[in-house]
């Protein structure tokens, strides 16, 4: 919207894409969906079995900070499960989540199901109760200003084809 | 005042006119300062300042980042000064790569900084996992691991510009000091620091300076949480992710909060000959 040139635009939220309505050519679609995870380090220091364990005093957890969408969900989730302890850090964004637990500073992080499997054996993963309720959803569109809108167009058709779903179900995304 | 333009005056008729090939491009170098300031203030919705500063968050932003700051200065002071005192007198084996080391912080990326921060103090540091199989404490995601950081990025401006002043007042001094009986403490207290005042001085606004806007190495090493590791400038990068509009007022407060303990510094210590 500050003027970056771009031929087609993919967003983490429904909200960000209806604030660009203006500059998509076509609608857009949903392509995939996600859904947040636990992650603790390899080892799980502080011996993490279920999603209730984050509550224990001395359990040092991180999620994204609110204004974040995946903030927004961790918030959700922390809610629902009636959690009453604090995250120890709310960071920027939820690589910097999976940071802070792949690097065993922090025991727990509330990260997105596609960041756990790019993850792979750096971290195991707890199922958080209630998260298909809080489900993400990645909205893509070409945009007017696209000097290939064409090329753009072709582009947005693969994502939603049969081939572009599957390597998105590999990645950990699910169905949109 | 009339004394001042007085030998101003005195001094342009005897040295000639400025020369263009000087005053040009120190116009744009200003130029180039200066504008993008004026558009932020001008483009700041100013309407809503009172109503953020008295919000929490922005409250608490504020505490940490003075703070930090201010905790910050007092660390370069009694540990920065006696390093850049090491370095400009004492002759003594690596000091070289000692120097180049200090300077390290200064070219580093914050947020490399904030990784090199985490792999030495952080829970599983080199020093970390001592300090928490000894003692339980860990510093991450503490205020103090905040001002740590702070310190971290803002000790080289410190030890660089005082190690500077030590070197220019030179050695001479110290020396008939010494002639006179002083042992070299004595002489460091009375002798030495008195004459490196400026650079003492200096070093601390540019260390205050740039622990105020310090982002990357804080959120890396220290996190951020409202009211124990929230610092203005993380609130304003997250702020910012969300609503641009509020990210401009609250980075209006910290430009004003600064400016505002600048010029009182400099009408009180800072003023120029």
């Amino acid at each position: 919207m500050d003027g970056a040139p771009a031929d087609v635009l993919a967003t983490a939220d429904t909200a960000t894409m209806d604030s660009a309505k203006s500059a998509q050519a076509q609608g857009a679609q949903d392509f995939a969906t996600n859904t947040m995870v636990l992650v603790t380090p390899k080892d799980n220091p502080a011996g993490i079995k279920t999603f209730a364990d984050i509550d224990r005093s001395g359990v040092a957890y991180v999620a994204c900070v609110d204004t974040a969408p995946c903030g927004k969900v961790a918030a959700a989730l922390m809610s629902d499960n009636k959690v009453s302890s604090r995250p120890a850090s709310l960071e920027v964004d939820v690589k910097s989540v999976l940071a802070k637990v792949t690097s065993d500073e922090a025991d727990a992080g509330f990260v997105y199901t596609t960041d756990a499997v790019a993850a792979g054996d750096q971290v195991d993963t707890v199922e958080i109760p209630h998260a298909a309720d809080e489900i993400t959803t990645y909205p893509i569109a070409p945009l007017t200003q696209s000097e290939n809108p064409d090329l753009a167009r072709q582009f947005v058709d693969l994502v939603l084809s049969d081939q572009g779903q599957q390597v998105l179900r590999d990645a950990g995304f699910g169905k949109p | 005042m009339t004394t001042r333009a007085d030998a101003r005056r005195a001094r342009a008729s005897t040295l000639g006119r400025p020369p263009l090939v000087l005053v040009v491009p120190g116009g744009i170098a200003a130029a180039l300062l200066v504008l993008p300031l004026v558009s932020l203030v001008l483009d700041t919705p100013w309407g809503g300042f009172l109503d953020q500063l008295r919000t929490q968050a922005v409250r608490d932003a504020l505490r940490i980042t003075a703070l930090a700051s201010a905790v910050t200065v007092v660390a370069c002071l009694l540990l920065g000064t006696p390093l850049a005192w090491l370095l400009a007198r004492v002759d003594f084996r690596g000091r070289a790569l000692l120097r180049a080391a200090v300077a390290v912080p200064l070219v580093l990326p914050p947020v490399v900084a904030g990784v090199a921060l985490v792999s030495a103090l952080g829970r599983n540091g080199l020093l970390g996992s001592v300090l928490r199989d000894t003692t339980g404490v860990t510093l991450p995601y503490t205020t103090t691991a905040v001002v740590i950081a702070h310190t971290f990025v803002s000790m080289p401006f410190y030890v660089l510009s005082v190690e500077g002043a030590l070197r220019a007042s030179g050695e001479r001094y110290d020396v008939v000091a010494a002639t006179l009986g002083a042992d070299r403490w004595t002489t460091f207290r009375r002798v030495t620091l008195p004459l490196a005042m400026p650079g003492v001085l200096a070093g601390s606004v540019l260390a205050w300076a740039r622990s105020l806007g310090e982002f990357g190495a804080t959120i890396t090493f220290a996190g951020n949480y409202p009211g124990t590791t929230q610092t203005m400038p993380s609130l304003i990068y997250q702020t910012l992710q969300a609503d641009p509009e509020v990210a401009r007022t609250l980075s209006m407060i910290l430009l004003v909060a600064s400016v505002a303990i600048l010029a009182a510094l400099r009408n009180r210590w800072l003023t120029a000959p």
